[in-house]
């Protein structure tokens, strides 16, 4: 074909040159822009997805700052309330203190952790074992019991042992206890 | 009809004798076929041609859109990003306060609370019941007692006691087992004497 032929047939045909040539133009253009609405797409999830945990983070927050605050109140009061392993005499002056308040008579305690004891990974606190026998009379006992169990220190039992005997049944009671206070190494 | 478009040419010209001569020029006739197949091929161009210059035009319109609304949500990102860092750090904290104020609920939960069951017991134990001994352990507790009355109507009255016990609301809340697993005469006394366990539930 010669440039001749080609102008001849540009001339005849003009419009529909024009017409093919701008769909020869916005064929790729299409394409292209198809492809980067996909991308686009892919994008405005992914920030979506983002902007909306970031959104969700705050709101959720919102009442954070206070419930820290009162969280970090209870557990300065946790703290207060600890026995330290390290410290024996302090720990058994607390049953001497209750000996000398409830009127019950202390026979034996004794502290059966050790007073350098390691504390769980992952946990904050140990429990500090102790040995406890006491003597008295049943309503006398009951109420160091309760005291102990809702004393100063947080408490549990893990054993408890009482008995009385068959013949002499008036006779006082002894409580025998194994117990763990709350505490840090 | 189509035939009537056709355009027509000398050699396709009736074969036959003309009733009179034909002065036509075929080469000088206007050609209305190519006129029509000239206008239908502009008009399909132009359709096409407008179609893909829409879709272009819908495409590139939709990525504006999506990049604007990305530019939106990016300025929301950068404005809510520092708050959200310090509310996640502030919420680590909350995560380590509150783990030392469940560890103190998980330790006091662990283990009964021995004032309450003794107090129930003392409550709730019949007249013809006195206890012996009464011990917790680590998977449950024992009640050691001796029956009072004759030994037939001693051992009918652990039976009563066992299922008063089995009945408690209070011991099958914490207990998931209550057997009698003794009863027995005590030479000292000449009194039955039982021995029931009751056995934790787990938490």
């Amino acid at each position: 074909m010669t440039a001749a032929d080609l102008s001849a047939l540009i001339k005849a045909h003009p419009l529909k040159l024009a017409c093919g040539l701008l769909a020869l133009l916005l064929a790729p253009g299409i394409y292209i822009l198809s492809g980067r609405i996909d991308d686009a797409e892919t994008l405005f999830e992914q920030k979506s997805a983002e902007g909306a945990r970031l959104a969700s983070n705050l709101r959720n927050a919102a009442l954070l700052p206070d419930q820290l605050s009162s969280l970090a109140v209870s557990t300065k009061k946790i703290e207060e309330r600890l026995v330290r392993a390290s410290q024996l005499a302090n720990n058994l002056q607390y049953f001497y203190q209750q000996e000398a308040e409830s009127g019950i008579e202390l026979i034996d305690v004794r502290q059966t952790s050790g007073t350098v004891q390691k504390g769980r990974p992952g946990s904050s606190y140990i429990g500090v074992g102790f040995a406890v026998s006491v003597k008295g009379t049943y309503p006398v006992l009951l109420n160091w019991l309760r005291r102990l169990e809702n004393g100063k220190h947080y408490c549990r039992i893990l054993s408890f042992s009482t008995g009385t005997s068959r013949v002499k049944r008036e006779a006082p009671l002894d409580f025998n206890l194994s117990i763990e206070l709350l505490g840090q190494p | 009809m189509l035939s009537l478009l056709k355009k027509k040419t000398e050699a396709s010209a009736p074969v036959s004798v003309a009733w009179h001569p034909n002065f036509r020029n075929f080469e000088r006739l206007p050609d209305t076929k190519v006129v029509r197949t000239s206008f239908l091929a502009n008009g399909v161009a132009i359709l096409v041609a407008a179609v893909l210059l829409l879709w272009f035009t819908y495409e590139a319109y939709q990525l504006r859109e999506l990049n604007r609304q990305i530019d939106d949500v990016q300025r929301q990102i950068d404005r809510d990003k520092k708050p959200s860092e310090q509310a996640i750090a502030l919420y680590k904290k909350f995560q380590a306060e509150a783990a030392s104020v469940n560890e103190v609920d998980t330790f006091l939960k662990s283990r009964p609370i021995v004032s309450e069951l003794l107090l129930h017991l003392g409550e709730t134990v019949p007249a013809y019941l006195a206890l012996d001994r009464f011990d917790v352990r680590e998977i449950g507790a024992s009640l050691t007692a001796t029956v009072r009355g004759a030994p037939d109507q001693a051992s009918g009255r652990a039976s009563t006691y066992l299922q008063q016990l089995k009945n408690d609301k209070f011991f099958t809340s914490r207990f998931s087992e209550i057997n009698l697993v003794s009863l027995n005469r005590d030479s000292t006394t000449g009194g039955l004497v039982l021995e029931i366990t009751l056995k934790f539930k787990k938490p």
